[in-house]
């Protein structure tokens, strides 16, 4: 019997896994297992998306979700994700100061220098996106040269530790409005507290922080492309690594635990009245921020922080500005678990839907 | 004695934060509703007036005097910052309440049940996207009435009242010309018999013919329904045919009220004066 | 229900995959939306380790409701052995050690299912938890959230009851076919998950408490026993269930135990012809087989 595909559910579940296991060995014995180190080093741009999606800043394990997930970026987030649901919190940090980053890469496009220079650091921005045939099949001892003596030629006092942060120079001078958040205000936590909307700013950046880089990029864009009017000159974007701290759990000081590699963005805007006839006009400022190397993400993020702080102030004018509209449509985990589901089972509701056209049509059928 | 329906006392609205000298900077002796010390608007300020039973009450003024806002607040459509305004209604849950004192859902029964409201732009009183026949059916449902045969009769019969054909009911009101669409909100409108009725500038940019037929239905149906109206225009020959009494207002103050024919015909203020010389 | 195993550390997965703060606030939001019967109480839906949509709000629910000492069913679509049904099975047993699992309807004490309510009546020792994708009935009306929660608070379903009536005018017909909306204890009108109309009246004064869970929008709500459902249709316009009958007019019958009285799927075998059998595996088996039978489902599932 053709139907009985639905009977026998757990053989086809479990031959389904050993299929896939297959697949990931497919080379057999001319593979050699990919390593979690190999992923790490090698496929960094992936493995920062990971992170940064997965909500979670385990290297390690972000490693091991796309070593499973065979490379698919919404499969190895929401593999990491999961993980995070059954960890039980210990502590919380402190909010942190993100000009203590130690850069491997800043820039500013607000100006032609900034204080501490612009470092423009590890980017594909402004190479030629030729195929390097020459890795095609690249010999391990080429490979293993270019990194082995890279130190050596390197001196660690050319750049300071840490840098001032563009913004600040922008409020010195009253163009901007200096922040009234000293971090002193406790934040919302979404993974913690359901979202009612309106939310406050602080849902919607850690919304933000994990959600599916397309997603974001797709909906910033439509602002970029008239959508909206944000019109963001990008303040500064710096990636690099933050000293994480907690408090010492029998002093309460605070003790550096490790770093996080991330990237942070801040876009001005353009300017607005204040709140009174008095007072001056000034810049406005959007920002982005999330775990790992991803600019396309935090610049994106920004100018969606911006034109949300926007809607929220004057209502939407456009998706862009709609908080619901954007957070409740970039969890990538969220968006392709429900588009997935659309492959499970619906004969019985379509069942309804045939009941309801049949009768529907046979009343029309009796009217003709 | 007339019986009184509505008890209007002191309504302001101001647009923007206010300040403390917001009320004593603006007004028709500044000419302006904008406080030179805060930029803020004063829409409507300190505006009194009694309704009773059955009359029509014209709210004139050129567009900014705050005569709409002033339909807008008594409707919930907006919120007010000040004054009370009180509904004598025999068969209403909320008699003698002040109706700025009442919360969103109390606000909404009478919206749905006691109120009706004509808008100038049809797409605010109607869904556009829903036939005309379901547009009523709204208002009914909000009542409570919840049987489809009587929901058809009673639609049709409203439509019937307010000369849209039969034949259109179950057509998107979106597709109807600018008349039709305004008989069928006064249709919508009127679907729960309301005691009270606000209509806002409902003949503006109809075809003159279209804004004759219009004005005679009302007419009709405040004879025949005794319904309580407050007619907001700059139009005055809307104000001469249809009210009784009107007032007259300007950069959110009332500056005239009377008999409808004493102000026509012997205006005191000069603003009011300069208004009836132009319609001549 | 008793839950209160510590860390598996042979699995490094707590009991019931959750962490305890999870399972608490879920516990919590389960209280207030029996309090509140029909009304959708947000929670902070966690992350499962399947996809949103397939039933990850339920099995939070499911998680969090049950011990070691319950009896667990997992249906879709009425069948204990569609793959989904398999699959989140299959994960409950993993993470909740101890727990049985059966196909039999009446041994089970927690129930969760997607798109079905069982045939066999549901009584006061048992909960049924379904899945549920669109937890608000208003979005077929007002996409905005901020203002759906409004018009819930003041009972203000107008605007849904114009979407019957603009049904009835274009089709005289109400087009709902599953996703019925339904008025719970006279105030609150909920979404009863993408069950047939089949299984709506099963929701009035049900012996069993009914919860829904949706993972993905983050919702708990639910229908606390002996409560009123009502379908919202017109006083004049009788809410009716699908119907089952041949062009003569007669009730079909399950092809295999016969059954003239359940929620039928109609498929098309390879030869063409047209067939008909019970939705709900458990109902059919039990029928054709006597009660015993359905056990060795179970058997074979633990194997």
């Amino acid at each position: 019997m053709a139907y009985v595909a639905i009977q026998g559910g757990q053989r086809a579940i479990e031959e389904a896994a050993r299929l896939s296991e297959y697949l990931r060995t497919e080379q057999g014995i001319e593979g050699r297992p990919v390593s979690l180190d190999d992923i790490k080093y090698q496929l960094r741009g992936l493995h920062s998306r990971i992170l940064s999606e997965g909500g979670l800043y385990h290297p390690d394990l972000a490693a091991l979700a796309i070593k499973q997930s065979m490379g698919d970026p919404l499969e190895a987030s929401f593999a990491l994700r999961a993980y995070r649901s059954t960890r039980p919190r210990r502590m919380e940090t402190a909010a942190h100061d993100t000009s203590r980053m130690r850069l491997v890469r800043r820039i500013s496009a607000a100006f032609k220098d900034i204080p501490g220079g612009q470092m423009l650091g590890a980017t594909p921005d402004y190479s030629l996106r030729l195929l390097r045939f020459d890795l095609m099949d690249e010999s391990p001892e080429a490979f293993q040269e270019i990194a082995g003596t890279w130190m050596e030629n390197l001196n660690a006092d050319d750049v300071p530790d840490t840098f001032p942060k563009v913004l600040d120079l922008l409020m010195e001078e009253g163009l901007l409005a200096s922040s009234d958040n000293d971090g002193s205000e406790e934040a919302f936590d979404i993974t913690r507290q359901p979202m009612i909307f309106p939310v406050p700013r602080s849902a919607a950046l850690q919304s933000m922080a994990r959600g599916e880089t397309g997603s974001l990029l797709m909906i910033a864009y439509s602002n970029m492309r008239g959508y909206g009017d944000v019109h963001p000159t990008v303040g500064e974007v710096r990636v690099g690594y933050l000293p994480v701290e907690l408090p010492h759990p029998v002093t309460g000081t605070p003790v550096e635990i490790g770093e996080v590699l991330m990237t942070e963005c801040e876009v001005v805007a353009m300017y607005e009245g204040g709140d009174d006839a008095q007072a001056q006009p000034r810049f406005t400022v959007g920002y982005g921020a999330c775990f790992g190397h991803n600019e396309v993400k935090a610049i994106a993020m920004a100018i969606l922080d911006r034109a949300l702080q926007k809607g929220m102030q004057d209502g939407a004018a456009n998706p862009s500005e709609d908080p619901e509209f954007v957070l409740l449509h970039i969890d990538g985990i969220d968006s392709m678990g429900f588009c997935t589901h659309y492959k499970m089972p619906h004969y019985v509701t379509f069942q309804s839907d045939m009941d309801r056209l049949r009768t529907t049509q046979s009343k029309k059928e009796r009217d003709l | 004695m007339m019986r009184k329906v509505l008890d209007v006392k002191g309504l302001s609205k101001v647009y923007g934060k206010g300040c403390p000298y917001c009320r004593d900077a603006t007004g028709p002796r500044f000419d302006t509703n904008i406080c030179p010390h805060c930029a803020s608007v004063v829409a409507v300020h300190d505006i009194s007036f009694t309704l009773y039973e059955g009359e029509i009450l014209g709210v004139m003024g050129e567009s900014g005097s705050g005569k709409s806002t002033v339909v807008k607040c008594l409707y919930f459509d907006e919120t007010v910052d000040g004054g009370t305004a009180h509904f004598f209604d025999n068969h209403g849950q909320y008699n003698l309440f002040d109706l700025f004192s009442l919360n969103a859902a109390q606000r909404r029964w009478l919206r749905y049940r006691r109120f009706g409201m004509v808008y100038q732009n049809p797409h605010m009183g109607l869904n556009l996207g829903i036939s005309a026949g379901g547009n009523i059916a709204e208002r009914l449902l909000m009542n409570d009435m919840l049987i489809y045969a009587d929901i058809r009769k009673r639609a049709s019969e409203l439509l019937q009242r307010t000369e849209v054909p039969e034949n259109r009911m179950d057509d998107l009101p979106g597709h109807f010309s600018g008349g039709m669409q305004q008989r069928v909100q006064i249709a919508k409108a009127l679907a729960t018999n309301p005691p009270l009725l606000f209509l806002d500038e409902v003949t503006t940019g109809l075809d003159v013919s279209v804004q004759a037929s219009i004005l005679d239905l009302i007419i009709e149906i405040q004879d025949q329904l005794k319904t309580t109206m407050i007619v907001v225009t700059h139009d005055l020959g809307v104000i001469r045919l249809l009210a009784g009494r009107t007032i007259v207002m300007k950069n959110g103050c009332i500056i005239e009220a009377g008999l409808t024919d004493q102000i026509l015909e012997d205006p005191q203020h000069a603003y009011t004066q300069r208004l009836v010389a132009s319609a001549l | 229900m008793r839950n209160d195993t510590p860390y598996t550390p042979s699995t490094a997965y707590p009991f019931g995959f959750l962490d305890a703060y999870a399972k608490r606030e879920i516990r919590r939001s389960i209280l207030k939306a029996v309090a509140l019967p029909g009304y959708q109480v947000p929670y902070a839906s966690r992350e499962m380790p399947m996809g949103r949509g397939f039933g990850t709000g339920a099995l939070q629910l499911t998680l969090s409701v049950v011990g070691p000492d319950d009896t667990l069913k997992v249906i879709d679509q009425g069948s204990d052995d569609s793959v989904n049904a398999v699959n989140l099975r299959r994960f409950i047993r993993k993470t909740c050690p101890g727990i049985q699992t059966t196909t039999l309807t009446e041994a089970a004490t927690v129930l969760q299912s997607r798109h079905r309510i069982p045939e066999k009546p549901l009584t006061e020792e048992q909960i049924c938890i379904l899945q549920v994708p669109y937890p608000d009935p208003l979005v077929y009306v007002e996409p905005t959230e901020e203002k759906r929660r409004t018009m819930h608070g003041e009972a203000d379903y107008a605007r849904l009851w114009v979407k019957l009536y603009e049904d009835m005018r274009e089709f005289d017909e109400i087009t709902i076919s599953h996703r019925y909306p339904t008025r719970i204890n006279g105030h609150y009108v909920l979404d009863p998950s993408p069950i047939p109309r089949y299984d709506v009246p099963k929701l009035n004064r049900s012996r069993a408490l009914i919860l829904f869970g949706a993972g993905r929008e983050k919702k708990i709500y639910a229908v606390p026993p002996f409560t009123k459902a009502e379908p919202l249709t017109f006083e004049d316009v009788p809410f009716r269930t699908e119907t089952f009958v041949d062009a003569d007019g007669n009730r079909l019958a399950c092809r295999r135990c016969g059954a003239t009285d359940s929620f039928l799927d109609e498929f098309t075998t390879d030869t063409g012809e047209k067939v008909f059998q019970c939705s709900d595996s458990d109902y059919c088996l039990s029928r054709s087989q006597g009660p015993a039978s359905a056990i060795y489902t179970e058997a074979r599932h633990d194997a």
